[in-house]
C-alpha cells in the first residue's frame, strides 16, 4: 500500500465536510455521495479555470502579436521616412558642394583683386561682388543648415573670436547691399565688449546676416542699425546682445510668434515683393536655443522692427590693448551729422577714448560754435564731418570752413557711406575720409592718423611711422597641391606664392602619389573628390607608404573639400589626415594653417 | 449587549420567540421576502413587541440565519446594547439621480462625534451605490467612521424591493442606522473571490451602467473571445465572469457583473455604475474561490478582535454568489461560522449590491459580487 501523504488542502476540507477521514471507508452513502460532489465540483471548476487562462493566453498572444506586428510595420515607416530623409539631407550637402565649388571660385578670385591696385569705382564693384557673393553663401548655408536642423545632426564649432570685428566685418559687408537703397547703415559697438570671447563666430555671421539681410530687404527708406551691447558679466561668463533695428515696414503683432518658424512670411504677397527663403528667422531662432540663449522682436507697423538674440559666451580677454587711446584723450574734437543714430555713436566712441567731443547736428551750428571756440580759445583738434546732410552737406560745410584761414589747421574726416575720390578731399579741403558703418578701431586709426599727420604745429612733430617687418618668410619648402578644379587650384597657388612657398600642383590622387615619390614634400594640400583617385585613398597610400619606408619622411597632409555635412572632418582625420581646411578657402585661414603645419615639421626635423 | 437571532415562516411561526428586550438602545432588524404583505401581522408584532426599539429591515432573494439560507421566511436579529446607543435615518429615493441627495441627507442626520459606524439598507433597483456615498461623504470620514450596506432584493426578478419604513414595507427609501458610543465596534469589509485573467485595459466607452467599449472594441466582442465556448451560455454565464474596475489603485477595484449583453449594440448591462476612463480586468471563479474568500472575510473579521470571543457577523452576500453557487450556498455561511470563534452567530441576507471597502480603512464603495461580512460588537 502505497503511503498517504498529507493531503491536498482542499481534498481534507471536502473530507471534512462530508465527515469521512482518509483511513476510513464512509458509512453512509450519502456522506460518499457529498464527497464526490464536492471533488467533482472542483474539477469542474479547476478545468474551466484551466480553458480560460489557456484561452485568455491564447487571445492575449494574438493581441500581442498583432500589436507587435502593427508596431514593426510603423517602425519600418518611419525607418524609411528617415531613410528618406538622409537620402535628402544628403542631396542637400551635394547640392551645397556644387553650389559652393562655384562660389569660392569667385571669392577667392574676388580677394585677389581686391589685394590690387584698383581706383575707387572698380574697389566698389569689387566689394559689391565679394558682398554679393558673401550673401549667396549665406543663403546656401541657410537652407544647408535648415536641412541639417531637420535632421538634428548640426553641432556648434567654439572657438575663440573677437565678437567686434564680427559684427564690424558683417555690416561692411551689408553697407555694401544697402548702397543701391540709399540706407544709412549703422553700427555700434561699446568699448566694454569683451575681445575675445568663445562662441561660434561662423554661426553668429550667420545669424547676423539673416537679421541685417531681412532689415536692408524690409527697408525702404531710413537706416539699419546693428548694435551689439554686454548684457551681463558674471566672472569669465558674459551674456551679448546682439541687435538689428530698421525702419522698415515692420511685423504686425499677431504675426511675433509665428515669424520665426520655418516658411513663415508676413503674408504670401511679402514673398512676392521681397522674395527670401523663409528660413532665416528659424535658423536665427534654432542657432539661438542651441546656444543656450534666447531671439527677441519688437516691432510697429510701418515704423520698423528690432530682432535681437542674447547668447551666453566665456571671456577669454577682456581689454583691446588701446595705446592709441592716448593719442586722443584729451583731444577736443568736433562731429557733425545730421543722423542721431550715428551722432550717438560717434559721442560713445569719442567718450571711450576720452576726447572732448562736441556733437552738432548741422552745418551752420558748425560754423557758429567753431568762431565760438576760437573766441574762447579752445580751438578744436580735429573736425569730423557727415557727407550726406540736408540743406548744407559736409562737403560744403568743408568748403565753407576751409575759408576762414582762421581754421587752416584744423584737419577734416569726411565720414561717407560711398567713398569719395582723392579729387574731391582735395578740393574740399579734407584730409582723410572714412566709409560707414564706422568701424571703431578704423575710426579710431583714422582719427589717431590724421591727428598725427595734419595737427596744428603746436603738437609735437610726429614720430616716423614704425614699419612693421614683413613676415618672417617661410625657407622656400615645397608644398604638393592636389586639386583637379583649374580655378580653385589656380586660387590656392595665388594665395601661396604671395608668401613665396613653392607650389607644385596635380590634379589627381594618382599623380601626387607619383609626385610624393619623385621629391619629397613639407605639406600636402589634399582636394577630396578628384578625378581617378580621391584624396581619401591617397593619403592612405601615403601613409602605408611611409611606414613601409617607401617615403622617408612623414608628411603632413591637409584636406581642403567643400563637403560640409558633419562628419566629413572625422573622415578626413581617420584615413590619416592631419588637418581640415573647409572650402572656400580664406587667404589668412589658408596661411595660418599651412605656416603652422611648416613650423611644425621644422620643429620636428 | 444581548443578542437573540431568530425567524418566522408561514407555516411553522417562530423559530425562537421574541425576546423581551425592548429599549431604545434596541436595534431589531429584519430581512424577508419580496413580498411583504402576507408577512405583515408579523411586521406588526414586532412594532407592538419593541415599540421604543429601532426597527429596520429590508427584502432580500434569501436570508441569512446562522449556516442556513432561508427563502420563505422572516429573518429577525433583535440586539440591545449595553452602553453604545443607535439612532435611524430615512431618506426618500426619488430615482437614481436622487441617491447623493439623500447619502447626504443621511449621513448629516447621523452625524456626531462618537459615530462609529453607518448600517445603509436601500431599495435594490433605485439605489445609485456610488452616488448616494458620494453623498455622505460630505460628513464621513472613512478613517472615522465605517460605512457598510446592501441593496435589497427580490426573487431575481429586478421587480420590486422593500426597506422597513415605521414598520411598513415601502421602495423607493433609503434607510441608515447610526452606531455611537466609544466601546461600539462596527467594521466590516468585502472579499469577491474571483480571480483576474487577461490583460488589464482601459474603459473607453460606458454610459451609467452599460459597457459598449473596451480599449476602444466593442466590449461584448472582446468579452465572447476571452470567454471563448463559455460564451455559447451567455447571459446565463456571465454570472461566473465578472469584471474587476478600478480607478487609479487596484487594491481598491470593484466588482461588477454582467447582468445581460445586448447583441444589437455590443454592449454589457450592470446593475451598478461602470465608468469611463476606470481599468478594468475580466475575473472567473467558481464555488471554491467563493467559499474561500468567505473564510479570508471571516478571518480578516476577526484579526482586530480579542481572541476567542463569540461575535454577531451581519453577512451582507451578493445574490449573484447564491446564484452561482446554488445548493452549495450554505457552504459560504459554514465556513465563516467555522471560521469565527465558537459560540458566534450570523444573520444577513443576500443584496443586489453591498457597499463595504475592500481594504480595512479603505473607502467604502459599491460592490457586486462580494461576501461582505460586518462585526457588532460592544467591548467592555
Amino acid at each position: 500500500m502505497k503511503e498517504v501523504k498529507p493531503l491536498n488542502r482542499r481534498l481534507e476540507k471536502q473530507l471534512k465536510r462530508s465527515g469521512l477521514t482518509d483511513s476510513n471507508l464512509p458509512n453512509d452513502l450519502s456522506q460518499w455521495q457529498e464527497f464526490l460532489h464536492l471533488v467533482d465540483r472542483s474539477y469542474v471548476g479547476s478545468s474551466d479555470a484551466q480553458y480560460l487562462l489557456e484561452r485568455s493566453l491564447e487571445v492575449s498572444s494574438q493581441e500581442m502579436r498583432k500589436l507587435y506586428d502593427d508596431l514593426k510595420a510603423e517602425t519600418e515607416q518611419r525607418i524609411e521616412a528617415l531613410h528618406k530623409s538622409e537620402q535628402k539631407t544628403r542631396f542637400m550637402a551635394n547640392m551645397s558642394h556644387e553650389l559652393r565649388t562655384p562660389i569660392h571660385g569667385i571669392l577667392g578670385s574676388l580677394e585677389i583683386v581686391k589685394g590690387t591696385e584698383l581706383d575707387t569705382r572698380q574697389k566698389l564693384f569689387v566689394d559689391t561682388a565679394y558682398a554679393s557673393c558673401e550673401v549667396m553663401l549665406d543663403v546656401i548655408n541657410n537652407i544647408l543648415d535648415f536641412s541639417k536642423l531637420k535632421a538634428g545632426n548640426i553641432e556648434l564649432e567654439i572657438i575663440e573670436f573677437s565678437p567686434r570685428e564680427l559684427v564690424e566685418s558683417i555690416s561692411s559687408i551689408m553697407s555694401t547691399m544697402a548702397q543701391e537703397k540709399n540706407l544709412e547703415v549703422q553700427s555700434y559697438i561699446p568699448e566694454t565688449i569683451p575681445a575675445r570671447v568663445k562662441g561660434d563666430p561662423a554661426r553668429l555671421r550667420q545669424m547676423l546676416m539673416n537679421l541685417i539681410g531681412n532689415a536692408i530687404k524690409f527697408t525702404d527708406q531710413g537706416e539699419v542699425y546693428t548694435g551689439l551691447e554686454l548684457r551681463e558679466v558674471k566672472g569669465e561668463h558674459a551674456v551679448l546682445r546682439f541687435e538689428v533695428r530698421d525702419t522698415g515696414i515692420g511685423i504686425p503683432a499677431a504675426m511675433h510668434k509665428s515669424i520665426f518658424e520655418s516658411f513663415v512670411q508676413v503674408d504670401a504677397s511679402i514673398n512676392r515683393r521681397y522674395g527670401g527663403t523663409g528660413l532665416g528667422l528659424t535658423i536665427v531662432r534654432e542657432f539661438a536655443e542651441m546656444m543656450g540663449g534666447r531671439v527677441g522682436l519688437e516691432s510697429v507697423i510701418g515704423q520698423g522692427s528690432v530682432f535681437w538674440f542674447e547668447i551666453p559666451t566665456l571671456i577669454v580677454e577682456n581689454h583691446h590693448a588701446s595705446t592709441k587711446i592716448q593719442q586722443l584723450e584729451g583731444c577736443r574734437v568736433m562731429v557733425v551729422d545730421d543722423n542721431e543714430t550715428n551722432r550717438r555713436i560717434l559721442e560713445n566712441y569719442l567718450h571711450a577714448w576720452k576726447a572732448e567731443a562736441v556733437i552738432l547736428s548741422n552745418g551752420p551750428d558748425a560754423l557758429l560754435k567753431l568762431d565760438e571756440a576760437l573766441l574762447e580759445d579752445k580751438p578744436f583738434d580735429i573736425l569730423l564731418l557727415d557727407w550726406f546732410m540736408p540743406q548744407m552737406d559736409g562737403i560744403a560745410l568743408a568748403k565753407a570752413i576751409r575759408s576762414d584761414p582762421r581754421h587752416d589747421h584744423t584737419p577734416i574726416v569726411m565720414l561717407t557711406s560711398y567713398g569719395i575720390s582723392q579729387e574731391k578731399q582735395k578740393q574740399a579741403g579734407v584730409q582723410s575720409a572714412v566709409t560707414k558703418p564706422v568701424r571703431s578701431v578704423t575710426l579710431r586709426d583714422v582719427l589717431s592718423d590724421t591727428l598725427r599727420r595734419y595737427a596744428r604745429p603746436k603738437t609735437e612733430p610726429s614720430k616716423p611711422v614704425a614699419v612693421k617687418p614683413p613676415p618672417k618668410q617661410i625657407q622656400s619648402p615645397a608644398i604638393l597641391l592636389a586639386e583637379d578644379n583649374p580655378v580653385n587650384a589656380l586660387i590656392a597657388i595665388t594665395m601661396l606664392e604671395k608668401v613665396a612657398i613653392q607650389v607644385d600642383h596635380v590634379t589627381t590622387g594618382k599623380l601626387a602619389l607619383k609626385a610624393m615619390r619623385t621629391r619629397p614634400y613639407k605639406l600636402v594640400l589634399m582636394d577630396i573628390n578628384m578625378p581617378e583617385m580621391d584624396g581619401y585613398t591617397a593619403t592612405r597610400y601615403i601613409r602605408k607608404w611611409e611606414k613601409e619606408g617607401l617615403l622617408k619622411d612623414r608628411t603632413p597632409v591637409i584636406a581642403m573639400t567643400a563637403n560640409a555635412l558633419k562628419g566629413d572632418k572625422e573622415k578626413c582625420l581617420t584615413v590619416g589626415m592631419d588637418d581640415y581646411l573647409p572650402k572656400p578657402v580664406k587667404q589668412d585661414e589658408l596661411l595660418k594653417l599651412v605656416k603652422r603645419w611648416l613650423e611644425q615639421v621644422e620643429a620636428v626635423a | 449587549m444581548q443578542v437573540v437571532l431568530t425567524f418566522f415562516t408561514q407555516t411553522t411561526g417562530w423559530h425562537k420567540p421574541l425576546p423581551d428586550l425592548d429599549s431604545p438602545q434596541t436595534l431589531v432588524l429584519v430581512f424577508g421576502e419580496p413580498d411583504g404583505k402576507p408577512y405583515q401581522h408579523t411586521l406588526d408584532e414586532l412594532r407592538r413587541k419593541y415599540p421604543t426599539s429601532v426597527i429596520v429591515g429590508c427584502s432580500t432573494v434569501a436570508g441569512i440565519f446562522n449556516e442556513k439560507v432561508l427563502e420563505n421566511a422572516l429573518v429577525v436579529g433583535v440586539i440591545r446594547f449595553k452602553t453604545s446607543r443607535v439612532s435611524l435615518a430615512i431618506a426618500e429615493l426619488r430615482d437614481q439621480s436622487d441617491s447623493q441627495r439623500a447619502g447626504h441627507q443621511i449621513a448629516e442626520t447621523l452625524n456626531a462625534p462618537d459615530l462609529k459606524g453607518i448600517l445603509i439598507l436601500t431599495d435594490g433597483l433605485n439605489t445609485h451605490g456610488t452616488e448616494l456615498l458620494r453623498g455622505m461623504s460630505t460628513y464621513i470620514n472613512p478613517q472615522q467612521v465605517n460605512v457598510v450596506g446592501g441593496l435589497a432584493s427580490d426573487a431575481m426578478q429586478f421587480k420590486s424591493t422593500w426597506v422597513l419604513c415605521d414598520g411598513v414595507p415601502a421602495s423607493h427609501r433609503v434607510c441608515g442606522i447610526g452606531f455611537y458610543g466609544k466601546n461600539m465596534v462596527f467594521a466590516g469589509q468585502a472579499k469577491d473571490g474571483f480571480k483576474p485573467f487577461g490583460p488589464e485595459r482601459l474603459i473607453t466607452r460606458a454610459d451609467d451602467r452599460t459597457l459598449y467599449e473596451i480599449d476602444h472594441r466593442p466590449a461584448l466582442e472582446l468579452y465572447k473571445e476571452y470567454l471563448g465556448e463559455h460564451a455559447n451560455d451567455l447571459p446565463a454565464s456571465a454570472l461566473h465572469y465578472p469584471l474587476a474596475i478600478w480607478q487609479d489603485d487596484k487594491r481598491h477595484y470593484a466588482v461588477r457583473v454582467p447582468v445581460a449583453v445586448n447583441e444589437a449594440d455590443n454592449s454589457l448591462s450592470f446593475v451598478a455604475d461602470i465608468p469611463t476612463g476606470y481599468r478594468t480586468q475580466f475575473m472567473y471563479g467558481n464555488t471554491d474561490d467563493l467559499v474561500d474568500s468567505a473564510e479570508a472575510a471571516a478571518r480578516n473579521l476577526i484579526r482586530h478582535l480579542p481572541p476567542n470571543t463569540p461575535i454577531l457577523a451581519l453577512t451582507i452576500s451578493c445574490a449573484v454568489r447564491k446564484l452561482t453557487m446554488g445548493d452549495d450556498t450554505d457552504q459560504e455561511l459554514e465556513t465563516v461560522l467555522d471560521t469565527l470563534p465558537p459560540g458566534s452567530q450570523q444573520f444577513g441576507f443576500y443584496t443586489f449590491g453591498e457597499l463595504a471597502p475592500t481594504e480595512q480603512g479603505g473607502a467604502c464603495a459599491h460592490q457586486n459580487a462580494t461576501m461582505t461580512l460586518t462585526v457588532l460588537y460592544e467591548g467592555s
